[in-house]
């Protein structure tokens, strides 16, 4: 291992984001660019558009778009330094499963069903399930008061790159590293106690088959300009780019909430497929008489609503005004 | 943007493609050598223990021969002491069997061979009443379990003293005698049919991932019967027995030889993941990033080993009866040592697939 100022290599890959491009278990792992690169490319190409529309300086140079940058870095190293290490592991939870399944059902041998009919069942259940628990957090971090000050942090942007994705609040970061920790620690856990050692996920480079196929069919186009929209029948099962984008509108922030499989939003009440016309404007618009950070109702109502993406405009503002704004609300609460 | 400058563009890029390939290669590389390490377990664990069990039958054959020509306790010492190496030998063959896996119609093997901790059986009632009976003794031993290594030794230990037990054995015409050397034999049988099956097998090495799977199945099994069976309930540990000690429940109690049965036992995991000799299973997981779990395990078993060396050191030195050991605090060190054992088996299972929290998950979206 080589060692720079004391510090293993793979902890500065980490540290300076290029660990980002060079692990397939990452959103930006460059494949999952160039994929959506080659997406974003055609798509250009069958609308007819003008390649400047989508490759300026005005847009991936936009203040906001600096900001993910900047934010991209310092994230890195807080997931690193300080979400990565309090995160409960997925060996653990596996593992306690699989000790309260022999515990309170018995022990017995491993059921005997075929290796790749195992494997398979193991690698869907594990996305199925993971986007289920994926879509019920999301949608927490918008319903609940609290979270979605934290939450307010990765809607502030105005414009979305691939980078936007990274615009996560540690508190968030680690609610979801929880959620993955437990979600796929329980799947394996039963999948073990079932069937022992004849698991394996089916994957593409160390990636569940199913969330590779997700990741390199454009996922990063979610957070970028390209208005990707699949047919209607198509949007109500998947969630394409368009259905995310408009999620991350002022208007449509209550909607569509899935990560790959649209069905949720469909079963929950919050699918909204895409429309023809484009979207214009992203991030957070609020009334002015709640212009305090106070309010749990993240949708306009007029056209004079103030525009709180205003207020995030720093690299202290992503990190600490979520405390600051939750402990306002909190104090504000115990008035009332 | 015009069109021309545009795969310009695209061109440069393509030149910088392979330079990540190599980059991110080492990232989701694996150097798996599958195929030896299944070749080297085969032949120097699989074929080699079981031939050496089929060595040691043979000459326990050999021994209860002369017993049952001479019949004094210099004959019956010598029967007793291959007895122990037999079951000894035998345990290695059934803590890593893996011909049932193979093939199912060798699934039963180890249950004619061994009926610990299976079905309710009074195997004892049963040759007592056989002891006394004149007919033929394959009418009289018709059960399989009146044929197991369980049987074998009730015939060759249980007695108040060895005096009686030697009297037994020289009553109608050495009846005894006889019926052990026949249960030797079926027994003989069962451990050449396995011996011949790992030597004719040409499916363990090819299956390649799907043999490494049953035999981590075949070790967490194995050590969950170690662990639960043939420690923990004889010494009320377990929940089925908690708080009631027996040393009726031990695998081995007339032979008094259980915890050399688990030495062996422990020493088959040790062959599977901890060899100087030949390439095993720990090789297989330090070359595939789970070094610490390998570790882990390799440390585990050579303490449980230790502890229960203490256990039988409890027994050889000071003479301690079995219903003593059982509450002994060196008994409990060994139940633990046991626990973890067990359990780093389920925590390599999992390491192994890698599922690490550092993912695209962890993110929002």
């Amino acid at each position: 291992m080589i060692e720079i100022f004391g510090f293993s290599h793979e902890l500065w890959w980490e540290w300076t984001g290029i660990d980002y491009v060079l692990n397939p278990h990452k959103r930006i792992f460059w494949l999952f660019i160039l994929s959506s690169f080659v997406i974003a490319f055609l798509y250009v190409l069958y609308k007819k558009e003008n390649y400047n529309n989508y490759f300026n300086k005005s847009f991936w140079f936009h203040p906001s778009a600096q900001l993910d940058y900047q934010y991209f870095i310092l994230i890195s190293i807080i997931k690193s330094l300080v979400v990565f290490p309090l995160m409960l592991s997925v060996t653990d939870t596996a593992f306690y499963v699989v000790q309260l399944l022999n515990e309170f059902l018995g022990y017995h041998l491993p059921f005997n069903l075929n290796r790749n009919a195992i494997i398979f069942l193991y690698t869907l259940t594990l996305f199925i399930i993971g986007d289920f628990t994926r879509y019920w957090l999301h949608r927490w971090f918008h319903s609940s008061d609290l979270l979605w000050q934290f939450h307010k942090v990765h809607h502030s942007a105005e414009v979305l790159t691939p980078f936007t994705f990274y615009r996560v609040h540690p508190i968030e970061n680690f609610l979801f590293g929880l959620r993955y920790a437990l979600t796929t620690g329980i799947v394996t856990g039963i999948f073990i106690y079932c069937f022992g050692a004849r698991l394996q996920v089916m994957d593409v480079l160390g990636v569940n088959l199913f969330i590779f196929l997700s990741l390199i069919l454009g996922a990063n186009l979610r957070h970028s300009p390209i208005y990707l929209r699949y047919p209607e029948l198509v949007e109500k099962w998947f969630i394409s780019p368009a259905q995310h984008q408009y999620h991350h509108t002022p208007e449509g922030a209550r909607k569509n909430y899935s990560g790959v499989l649209a069905l949720w939003d469909r079963l929950f009440g919050s699918l909204h497929v895409s429309e023809e016309k484009k979207l214009k404007t992203f991030g957070l618009l609020m009334n002015e008489n709640q212009s305090n950070g106070l309010s749990n109702n993240n949708e306009p109502s007029s056209q004079s609503d103030f525009n709180e993406s205003e207020s995030y405009k720093k690299l202290t503002d992503l990190l600490f005004k979520p405390f600051n704004n939750s402990f306002n609300m909190m104090i504000e609460k115990v008035k009332l | 943007m015009k069109w021309s400058q545009l795969i310009n563009r695209f061109k440069k890029g393509i030149i910088y493609l392979p330079l990540l390939l190599v980059i991110s290669f080492p990232v989701y590389s694996q150097n798996i050598n599958q195929e030896m390490v299944l070749q080297s377990i085969i032949k120097n664990i699989l074929i080699k223990d079981s031939h050496h069990t089929v060595v040691q039958a043979q000459k326990l054959e050999q021994f209860l021969e002369e017993l049952n020509h001479q019949t004094d306790n210099e004959h019956l010492v010598r029967v007793q002491k291959q007895f122990v190496v037999l079951l000894q030998s035998w345990k290695k063959v059934e803590a890593l069997y893996m011909a049932g896996n193979i093939n199912s119609d060798m699934l039963d093997v180890p249950r004619y061979i061994d009926v610990f901790h299976s079905g309710n059986e009074n195997i004892e009632k049963q040759l007592n009443r056989s002891l006394n009976s004149d007919k033929k003794i394959d009418v009289l031993l018709f059960k399989n379990s009146t044929k197991s290594i369980n049987a074998l030794e009730y015939l060759l230990f249980a007695s108040v003293n060895k005096e009686q037990l030697l009297d037994s054995m020289k009553n109608k015409n050495k009846h005894r005698v006889k019926m052990a050397q026949y249960i030797n034999k079926v027994l003989t049988q069962h451990f050449l049919e396995i011996e011949q099956f790992y030597k004719n097998d040409n499916q363990f090495v090819p299956n390649g991932i799907k043999s490494i799977e049953d035999l981590v199945n075949v070790l967490i099994d194995s050590s969950y019967k170690l662990l639960t069976w043939r420690v923990a309930e004889p010494a009320g540990l377990a929940e089925k027995y908690k708080g009631k000690v027996s040393k009726s429940r031990l695998e081995y109690h007339w032979s008094e030889a259980s915890f050399l049965a688990i030495e062996s036992i422990l020493h088959s995991y040790k062959d599977t993941f901890n060899s100087e000799a030949f390439m095993e299973l720990g090789d297989l997981g330090m070359s595939q990033g789970v070094s610490d779990e390998i570790n882990s395990i390799q440390k585990n078993i050579e303490n449980a080993i230790i502890k229960n060396q203490l256990v039988i050191k409890l027994m050889k030195d000071q003479s301690m009866p079995l219903s003593q050991v059982l509450i002994s605090s060196e008994y409990r060190q060994l139940h633990k040592s046991l626990i973890r054992l067990h359990n780093s088996f389920y925590i390599l299972l999992i390491e192994a697939l890698g599922l690490t929290s550092k993912i695209i998950e962890a993110d929002g979206d």
